[in-house]
């Protein structure tokens, strides 16, 4: 026997099971790799397309929706523009009638009255068409008949507006002897009424005086005096105004700082008696007629407002 | 004839001047509550008087053919508390409060 002699004779080594085992499991991780990256590559690609689905869905929902919106805007402006022509329209023709020269009956007036007054009563104040009518029916054998219509078209419409402006704000009544200048309170007497009113978290004091009576307009003035506390201070304020039966809340009114109003409304004078009855109402100017704008620093402070107020629960 | 003609055309003038009645009307609370239902309400005037009671929100409303300085009373928790009230020849609205002043009830305009 040789050192280098034919190796054909040596023995194969021998194979364990661990040897067979990784010979069969070679060929099956193979196989088992392949199938996790095609079962991995399939969810892959189903989850995509699904979420693309999902957003293909939304996507179409939001485009709907934005559509619905735009439409909906559209149709709103456009039904907004052709009130406010009819609304111009029918404006210009009844006032017209009363500042064109030639014969009106007081009955057309009346009527042409009533139309604005029932059409434009939160947007104008009526008041001078009101005297105007007053004036001009004064020699007019039907006076009567007249000034009552007047007076319903008018206390209509105050009652409307109250109902309205009541909803949103606060408001007390007092009875006024009118010959005195007083207001009698039960059995009391007093020279002035004064209530605490809260509207929007804001107390405000409003005191009421009697200046003058006039039994013939049915007509009173009054002194107004408001205190507002206001972080541990006093603001007070006072005005002097008359009022009569046709003086409209929501266009006739004070304005107040913090977007609100300060209203009186004449609601019975008896002349006879001596005594009248009114309403104190403090109301958010959001009542108050289309008349006035709002200040812009008003609407930034309320804007702002409501910004902090929508923050806040986020925190 | 005439005087049965007289007689009929009177009757009918009858409901034609209750038409023409003043009204006194509003709510009535106590401690910031509406009164129950059913507590009488009871208007007082020179020319007679009229009478009513409160429905379940407070709210009461008497009519009478009266107008001028009327008294208006309330009762309730065996209590008779009144207030002066002006009529006119269109309603007048009293919101009423009741207080509860040292064991008296009071009735005073709200």
């Amino acid at each position: 026997m040789t050192a280098g002699g034919d190796d054909s004779n040596n023995p194969r080594p021998r194979r364990d099971g661990w040897d067979k085992a990784g010979i069969v499991l070679q060929p099956i991780g193979g196989l088992l790799t392949a199938l996790a990256v095609a079962v991995l590559g399939f969810w892959t690609s189903s989850y995509l397309r699904a979420r693309e689905g999902r957003e293909a869905v939304l996507r179409e929902r939001m485009q709907t929706s934005d559509t619905n919106a735009r439409l909906y805007s559209e149709l709103t402006s456009k039904r907004e523009e052709s009130e406010s022509a009819l609304r111009k329209d029918m404006f210009t023709s009844i006032i017209s009638s009363f500042l064109r020269a030639g014969p009106a009956t007081p009955e057309q007036k009346m009527l042409n009255l009533e139309l604005l007054v029932y059409n434009f009563h939160e947007s104008l104040n009526l008041k001078p068409l009101f005297l105007h009518i007053e004036r001009e029916v004064k020699k007019d054998p039907n006076r009567p008949d007249y000034v009552k219509r007047l007076n319903q078209v008018a206390d209509a419409v105050i009652k409307k507006q109250m109902l309205v402006i009541e909803d949103g704000g606060e408001t007390f009544d007092a009875t006024i002897d009118t010959r005195n200048l007083t207001f009698p309170e039960g059995e009391s007497i007093a020279p002035f009424v004064a209530k605490e009113l809260v509207v929007d978290g804001i107390r405000r004091n409003v005191k009421l005086e009697v200046l003058k009576a006039d039994p013939e307009t049915a007509e009173l003035q009054l002194r107004m005096t408001i205190r507002t506390v206001e972080s541990n201070r006093v603001d007070t304020s006072s005005t002097e105004f008359w009022i009569g039966h046709f003086d409209f809340p929501m266009i006739d009114n004070t304005r107040l700082p913090h977007d609100q109003r300060l209203a009186v409304v004449l609601n019975n004078y008896d002349a006879k008696r001596g005594v009248a009855d009114i309403t104190a109402a403090l109301f958010p100017g959001k009542y108050a007629g289309l008349r006035e704008k709002p200040y812009y620093d008003e609407v930034l402070a309320k804007l702002l407002a409501a910004n902090r107020t929508a923050a806040a629960p986020a925190r | 004839m005439k005087r049965k003609f007289l007689i009929i055309a009177a009757l009918c003038l009858v409901p034609g001047a209750a038409a023409l009645a003043s009204e006194v009307f509003g709510t009535v609370s106590e401690n910031g509550k509406p009164l129950p239902a059913g507590v009488a309400v009871k208007l007082e005037c020179e020319g007679g008087s009229a009478s009513g009671v409160t429905d379940q929100f407070g709210s009461y409303s008497v009519k009478t053919p009266a107008t001028g300085d009327c008294r208006l009373s309330l009762t309730h928790k065996g209590s008779s508390p009144s207030l002066k009230v002006t009529l006119y020849e269109k309603p007048s609205r009293y919101d009423l409060v009741v207080k509860d002043e040292a064991g008296k009830l009071t009735l005073a305009r709200k």
